[in-house]
């Protein structure tokens, strides 16, 4: 009994470093976009606040915690405050199995660089990705106004669309490993990475992660010319704040992470830093990753909800089908 | 079992953080009444329908179906995927016509659909 | 000449007795009784020889001294005469036929002189207020409403300041204003609730560009009606232009078109001139040209940012604000204010060119084709920009006369309805460009116009900066008109100028009795201006025919059967400026 509270203390202390870690990574990866979207749009972008604008993420944490909380009239109380947490909470569960890097001791004792290593990870990751937009679907409901309810709606209808393909587009690295754990298929990538027979499987991946982030050019569950702010309009202060920094930031920081194990090998890769040149690795290329969807996020335009869902359908799909027959034959051939 | 445990344990933080920021932000958040605050956004105008929790007709039903049909069958293709790397040295023919037979069968039920138009929006 | 006269009409005169004719030299036109005025113009419509099919616009001006009162004005454009012709006809007991079934870009037009005038139109689908609300009593137009509005409304807060006692001359009594009452009963006037939810794209949208209000009535994401509710910018331009002199009615259309300026600025002063027999100086109608068509990139630029914004593409708003912002640069050193300039003046400009204002032109017609380019890369040939305007919107050529649109959104239609060449002002006759037509008529169409259009305009002002360095030591305005105002230099130097000057500033331009139609082609289309003059200092009815208000009112015929996704694309290709719709 003593033992259990023990450890549960333990992954407890582990689990809220994790968390605060995140939200301070969010929170700087909210000054990363405004750079790079700045730069990419030709002006500074912050500033200001603190040297070249550093300190920016920490000042607009405060406003968003101390702006007056509006709860308009009509709407469903529980769950529009639900809402926010539901797309928070599942956001940031993915983190819990995604593993950074391999064990290391350290001082006598080891120290894993993840919560959890489950034999069902991936399938856990991609559970709580699709429930996460729960919370702007619940969001559109319960807000009893109409643009958050045609953005939830249109949420649903995306979520409809990429749901399978992604589902499908995960089989081609999991045939090559042999297994859900995220740390098993890092650790079946020690020679080739997976994005080689895998590249269809990829493309599809891409274009879910962007769907399911709502970076454009899916974005129309929030497109601001035509529904103001879709599915968050009524919403102010902290509970407005906790949607952009899931869907945003941790979501597509997380969902990097996974396409970062699933194709580019995780952590593998030479060891040129020493002790520490796995993360080196794998934050390496989880910035790239990350950098890529916010290229994307500033340069297209939009497509409409139905061109979407038929995108997905009539493109995605049949590429992620035509993702396992390659792999499979891959595997006959080189084993 | 250890691995759910944590799980467990980290989304009892999750929530706790998640729940303290909105518990946080209420409370030292000014209050500052407004006889429009709580008046749903309508741009500036008055609302036409007092509610909008009503019925509104999204033409993607046909897809929804599909969505649960195609997700079961992924759930199918998922162990086969697990075991397949080990069963190819075993017998690769068995294995490979087997799930083929099986997405062959998934493909013409989803020409069908695409076929009668149930990938557009009606 | 432009005009229709007796004899290109000669051979149908017989079959109506009361087409009387009146050969102005400034503006000659018809007249003909009210009962015979539908027939009439069906007949000029239908005739093959005549084919006046396109609808320019349709006015009413107020002679309280007449019986009957009001006189409608109608404005329509022959495509085989390549001709305007002008018919008016006196309004019996405050009610005129509705033309709504020959053409229907005569809704607004009339709804506007319902609104503006109390004239019924008999056979008008929904003849509601234009741009003031429902409940809303008085007919702001009509001569005996006073410029500064009726206060019948008890308003004592507007008075209030926070912390002080209300001051002597205490006024509780304003002009009313609209209240949420107001609103409801006119929304719910517009349209009827036929599908699921209505949904408000009220001024405060972001979509919608400025402070248009549209209803859509919408079931799932189609819209299966919709109506625009304009007014929120109107100002009553049209009123302020009859109780100020010509020249102090020129900030006014900088204001109405607030992108465009010099264009309103050019559009309205040529009319002016036109009316008081002005001749502006060579080096002025160079400088105009030049001006104008800068001001068109400059309007496109903006127009090509927010459209792509509106889209999704964030970026690309930022990259032609960069450019935008070089011509902004120009215009201030010219004309000493960037947006809302005023200077163009009758007989010529302000001022003169300063030093070194070529040679900055020079530069930017050398960099702006590779920047022009690279928001080609981006969008032109994207899948995503292809597969959101392809398609959407396709006016037929049908229904560009029927409405009477004109501008890009006329010629990405294959109308090649261009002022610039039909009417050529200013030195539009010297300068030689081409008019881009588009084939399909969808959004795409109209985009792929107006970036064409922008190489063309860079070409004329190409040739109106050769033109212009020859011309150094010309005088950029005309003093020595009676109808001039002098230059500042002048008039500290000479008793004769300062008198001039103070007559015209006081008395206004004494314009000879007359009537006028000018117009000019805007960006955003045909921005005609008619004068009618009473021999004083100031216009008696100055009416402003605006490419936007036109443009726009095919928007709710476009947009049925469509996705609520399609409205920001239609709207972003039709262009409107809500100051220009609403003046």
């Amino acid at each position: 009994m003593e033992e259990l509270i023990l450890t549960s203390i333990a992954i407890g202390i582990k689990s809220v470093i994790f968390i605060i870690g995140m939200f301070l990574l969010a929170a700087y990866l909210t000054w990363i976009e405004r750079k790079f979207a700045g730069h990419v749009q030709q002006r500074p972008g912050p500033l200001h606040v603190g040297w070249h604008g550093l300190l920016q993420p920490i000042a607009d944490a405060l406003k968003v915690l101390t702006k007056e909380d509006i709860v308009p009239s009509g709407v469903d109380k529980v769950l529009f405050y639900l809402a926010s947490l539901l797309a928070f909470v599942p956001a940031i569960m993915i983190l819990a199995v995604v593993p950074f890097g391999q064990p290391v001791n350290l001082f006598g004792f080891e120290i894993k660089p993840y919560i959890t290593d489950l034999n069902v990870g991936l399938i856990l990751a991609l559970a709580f990705g699709s429930i996460s937009i729960y919370g702007v679907i619940f969001a559109g409901w319960a807000s009893n106004s109409k643009y958050p309810m045609i953005g939830g709606l249109r949420k649903a209808a995306v979520l409809i669309g990429y749901e399978v393909a992604l589902g499908f587009a995960m089989v081609g690295p999991i045939m090559q490993a042999g297994t859900f754990s995220l740390k098993g298929i890092v650790e079946a990538q020690q020679g080739l990475w997976f994005i080689i027979p895998n590249i269809l499987g990829f493309v599809v991946i891409l274009f879910a992660i962007l769907a399911e982030t709502g970076r454009t050019p899916f974005d129309v569950q929030e497109a601001e010319a035509e529904l103001v702010s879709g599915y968050n309009t009524e919403y102010s202060a902290m509970k407005f704040g906790l949607f952009p920094l899931a869907e945003w930031y941790i979501a597509t920081f997380v969902l990097s992470a996974i396409a970062v194990i699933l194709f580019f090998g995780g952590w593998n890769g030479p060891h040129i830093f020493g002790p520490i040149s796995p993360f080196v690795w794998f934050f390496l290329k989880l910035a790239m990753m990350f950098m890529f969807f916010l290229w994307v996020h500033w340069t297209l335009p939009r497509y409409r909800v139905d061109q979407i869902t038929e995108l997905a359908w009539k493109v995605m799909l049949p590429l992620s089908l035509l993702n396992i027959l390659v792999v499979a034959i891959w595997i006959m051939i080189f084993g | 079992m250890d691995g759910y445990f944590s799980l467990v344990i980290f989304f009892i933080a999750a929530t706790i953080v998640g729940v303290a920021l909105l518990v946080i932000n209420r409370l030292i958040a000014p209050k500052v009444p407004d006889p429009l605050q709580d008046y749903p956004y309508e741009c500036g105008v008055p609302l036409y329908d007092k509610t909008a929790q009503t019925t509104l007709d999204q033409k993607y039903y046909l897809l929804g179906l599909l969505l649960v049909l195609f997700d079961l069958e992924a759930a199918f293709v998922f162990p086969w995927a697990v075991v397949y790397k080990t069963f190819v040295s075993i017998n690769a023919g068995l294995i490979f016509v087997e799930m083929f037979l099986f997405l062959t069968i998934l493909i013409f039920g989803f020409i069908y659909a695409w076929k009668k138009g149930a990938l557009s929006w009606q | 000449m432009l005009w229709t006269k007796q004899d290109d009409i000669a051979f149908i005169g017989d079959n109506f007795e009361s087409l009387k004719f009146v050969d102005n030299e400034k503006l000659p036109y018809f007249e003909i009784n009210q009962n015979e005025l539908l027939p009439f113009l069906k007949e000029i419509k239908e005739n093959p020889n005549l084919q006046f099919k396109m609808f320019i616009d349709f006015t009413v001006a107020d002679y309280p001294l007449h019986k009957p009162r009001f006189q409608g004005v109608y404005f329509l454009y022959s495509l085989i005469l390549k001709k305007r012709i002008c018919i008016k006809t006196w309004a019996e007991n405050e009610r005129l036929p509705s033309l709504t079934g020959l053409w229907k870009g005569a809704k607004w037009a009339e709804r506007e002189a319902y609104d503006m005038f109390g004239i019924q139109f008999e056979g008008h689908e929904n003849l509601v207020r234009m741009f003031m609300w429902e409940s809303y009593q008085y007919y702001p137009l009509r001569k005996d409403f006073p410029i500064e509005g009726i206060k019948d409304t008890y308003l004592p807060s507007l008075n209030e300041k926070p912390g002080s006692m209300p001051s002597h001359d205490y006024e509780e009594y304003h002009t009313a204003i609209p209240t949420m009452e107001d609103l409801e009963e006119t929304e719910k006037k517009r349209i009827q609730k036929k599908a699921q939810i209505v949904l408000n794209w009220g001024p405060l949208h972001p979509g919608t560009h400025g402070t248009i209000w549209f209803l859509f009535d919408l079931e799932g994401e189609k819209v299966q009606n919709c109506d625009i509710i304009l007014g929120q910018l109107h100002r009553g331009v049209e009123k302020i232009a009859e109780n100020v002199t010509y020249t102090q009615f020129i900030p006014y259309t900088d204001r109405m078109d607030y992108i465009s300026a010099i264009c309103s600025n050019v559009a309205y002063v040529n009319a002016v001139e036109k009316l008081l027999n002005v001749e502006p100086t060579e080096k002025a109608k160079w400088i105009r040209t030049m001006l104008c068509e800068l001001q068109r990139i400059n309007s496109h630029l903006l127009w090509l940012g927010t459209y792509a914004l509106d889209l999704g593409a964030l970026t690309i708003f930022l990259y032609t604000f960069r450019e935008r912002e070089k011509i902004m640069d120009i215009i201030e050193g010219i004309a000493g204010i960037r947006l809302n300039s005023s200077y163009i003046r009758i007989g010529g400009v302000r001022l003169d060119l300063p030093e070194g204002a070529l040679d900055v032109i020079n530069h930017f017609i050398k960099d702006f084709p590779t920047k022009l380019e690279e928001y080609e890369t981006i969008l032109t040939k994207n899948r995503v920009w292809l597969k959101r305007n392809v398609g959407v919107g396709i006016i037929e050529e049908e229904d560009v006369y029927n409405y009477g649109l004109t501008g890009a959104v006329a010629r990405a239609s294959g109308v090649a309805y261009d002022i610039r060449m039909i009417q050529p002002t200013d030195k539009y006759d010297e300068v030689d460009f081409e008019i881009p037509l588009g084939t399909v008529g969808d959004s795409y169409d109209r985009y792929l116009v107006r970036m064409e259009e922008m190489r063309q305009s860079l070409n004329i002002v190409k040739q109106c900066v050769e033109k212009l360095e020859k011309l150094k030591d010309d005088k950029h305005i005309a003093t020595d008109n009676p109808y001039v105002l002098p230059t500042l230099d002048e008039t500290f130097i000479s008793i004769e100028s300062m008198v001039k000057d103070f007559n015209l500033r006081i008395y206004g331009e004494q314009a000879p009795e007359g009537e006028i139609y000018l117009s000019g082609e805007n960006p955003r289309g045909e921005l005609g201006f008619y004068i009618i003059s009473k021999g004083e200092g100031r216009p008696y009815r100055t009416r402003i025919r605006s490419g936007a208000f036109y443009n726009l009112q095919i928007f709710p015929e476009l947009i049925k059967g469509r996705t609520i996704a399609d409205a920001v694309v239609l709207l972003g290709s039709l262009d409107p400026v809500v100051g220009e719709t609403d003046r």
